[in-house]
């Protein structure tokens, strides 16, 4: 039992590492981009492959999914990145308490409030749009599918693909930009 | 530049971005466009904040807005592979070798379009549409030659009783032979996709007549083509070593023969007098392995190109008439099993004319 733990965590290992070396430089221009600097880019891909390391299952969960191994690390870096911005922000927030009217929007409370909000406004976006297009864009955010993956679903190129999610994109951010006014998490950048 | 415009080239390149497949060029492009004023820079960051934004899908996927259509898994039989490697091979034709390799009582497993299998080794016809069909079979015989083939249109996937599995393209022969020293596949003609469990004590060989290929665990794609004389290998993942068939190595040959090593990500092509090797292109390994899903992907090929691949699964061969419809481009996905609609599609993406007869299709240019 334990032999077959010890046998299945060193196959990950090796997934990863072969994962981490074919996808590198990919998964380095994502974060450098978004990031907007080279600085944290080590950082961030130790915490890849922490991260990897903590799926059980990640080999199940790329079998037969040859296409998807890079979209699959992008996803998790993004998610990283998600979550470093927010540690930061409350950091932020807590050392400026009282400074800056922003902290109050980081209650729970009000957050959880705003994001239901925000979420209503983005399922109002997308029922208007063309039904191939939301489904694009679902299939990816939600079911997690690379555009190849979808593109294949779908019966259209991959090029295709990125024109439906760049306008269901556009049209949420439509949405977002008109209410804008109450969303803290966008005003700053207005 | 209007706002509108903006945010739509914002909208591009965060959704490029997002795909993981943004090259060093798009990269440049992207930064010099963020630095043509503060508008472009801030619509590129609130176009960030609205896609991190519909991160919260994932957390309450009840919200998502329209049904959900699940991929459906094409064979629960690759579950637990991690990726896979792609070889193919092109040979000349070997009909004697069919003959001399199979040791033991070779059966006759494969099925023609006109009988449908019958054996106990079928468990299920997955798939049966046009001429393109899937099927599954076990393979569990140890110390028994088996002959497995496939008929033109037919995708048959063969699982061991080791775990490995072993898929068949379309019009392809093989021989299983599973020892207690080592399992041997002897890939008499077509394309099969392998996907080898690991075994110390028993390697994976194939003999396509004029190399051996060895694994020990690993997943690849052979293809033995009869219009040329190539062998091609492509590897998504671990590693495969290829060596001339000494038995078949002339006297004029000098030299000993050597062993290439692919790795993840490779395909080798290997002729009668020539090898060559290219490293390091994942993308095309990818789609040289997508027949097993019934899936065809062309990216600006000449329709003379497309139609040659898609005449491999057909038994109503497809006939271009006149040359300059050979050079007409195409890009796109097709679904095998659908062969009336690559036609469609042909047809109305490009200008020809298909006309049917009983025996073949004709394309006309227009």
């Amino acid at each position: 039992m334990l032999k077959a733990t010890l046998h299945r965590k060193q196959a990950s290992h090796k997934l990863i590492e072969r994962l981490l070396a074919e996808h590198d430089i990919a998964i380095r221009r994502f974060v450098r981009i978004k990031l907007g600097t080279n600085q944290d880019c080590d950082d961030v891909m130790q915490e890849v492959y922490v991260r990897l390391s903590q799926i059980d299952d990640l080999p199940q969960r790329l079998a037969d999914r040859l296409d998807t191994a890079r979209s699959y690390l992008i996803q998790i870096a993004n998610n990283l990145l998600i979550d470093r911005a927010r540690r930061a922000q409350v950091r932020c927030a807590n050392m400026h308490r009282g400074e800056y009217e922003t902290a109050t929007s980081l209650h729970a409370p009000e957050r959880i409030l705003s994001g239901k909000r925000k979420l209503q406004q983005i399922d109002k976006a997308l029922a208007k749009l063309k039904p191939e297009k939301r489904q694009a864009f679902l299939l990816h955010r939600v079911e997690g599918l690379s555009y190849r993956e979808i593109g294949d679903q779908l019966s259209v190129s991959v090029s295709t693909v990125e024109k439906y999610i760049s306008a269901a994109l556009l049209a949420i951010r439509k949405t977002v930009a008109t209410t804008s006014s109450n969303s803290q998490g966008f005003s700053k950048h207005e | 530049m209007s706002k509108y415009k903006i945010r739509e080239e914002a909208a591009h390149f965060v959704t490029r971005l997002h795909s993981g497949e943004i090259t060093g060029r798009e990269e440049a492009e992207l930064n010099a466009w963020r630095q043509r004023s503060e508008a472009h820079e801030s619509e590129f960051q609130a176009m960030l904040a609205t896609w991190d934004l519909t991160a919260q899908l994932y957390q309450e996927p009840e919200r998502a807005v329209t049904p959900k259509k699940r991929l459906v898994k094409t064979s629960t039989w690759f579950v637990g592979a991690i990726a896979a490697s792609i070889l193919a091979v092109v040979v000349v034709p070997l009909a004697l070798d069919f003959f001399n390799t199979p040791p033991g009582n070779p059966k006759l497993v494969g099925t023609t379009p006109e009988s449908p299998p019958s054996t106990p080794e079928v468990i299920r016809d997955v798939v049966t549409f046009d001429d393109f069909r899937i099927s599954e079979h076990e393979y569990s015989d140890v110390d028994r030659a088996e002959i497995f083939t496939s008929a033109v249109g037919e995708v048959r996937h063969i699982k061991l009783a080791d775990g490995s599995t072993i898929s068949l393209n379309t019009d392809t022969t093989l021989t299983v032979e599973v020892r207690a020293n080592q399992r041997l596949v002897t890939l008499t003609k077509g394309e099969a996709f392998f996907d080898v469990a690991h075994d110390e004590n028993r390697p994976f060989v194939i003999d396509t007549g004029d190399q051996i290929i060895r694994v020990l665990g690993t997943q690849f794609n052979v293809r033995k083509r009869d219009d040329e004389a190539i062998l091609q290998v492509a590897v998504v993942q671990g590693r495969v070593s290829i060596a001339r068939n000494k038995e078949r190595t002339t006297e004029t040959q000098q030299t000993e023969p050597k062993d290439n090593l692919l790795a993840a990500g490779d395909i080798g092509a290997f002729g009668p007098e020539s090898e060559l090797i290219s490293q390091n292109d994942v993308a095309e390994v990818n789609t040289t392995q997508s027949w097993r899903h019934g899936v065809f992907r062309f990216e600006n090929e000449s329709l003379e190109q497309v139609v040659r691949e898609l005449n491999r699964y057909r038994n109503r061969k497809i006939h271009i008439v006149g040359a300059e419809a050979n050079a007409l481009r195409i890009s796109g996905v097709f679904h095998l099993k659908n062969g009336e609609n690559i036609l469609l599609a042909l047809e109305s993406s490009l200008p020809v004319r298909i006309v049917r007869e009983s025996e073949y299709v004709f394309i006309h240019q227009q």
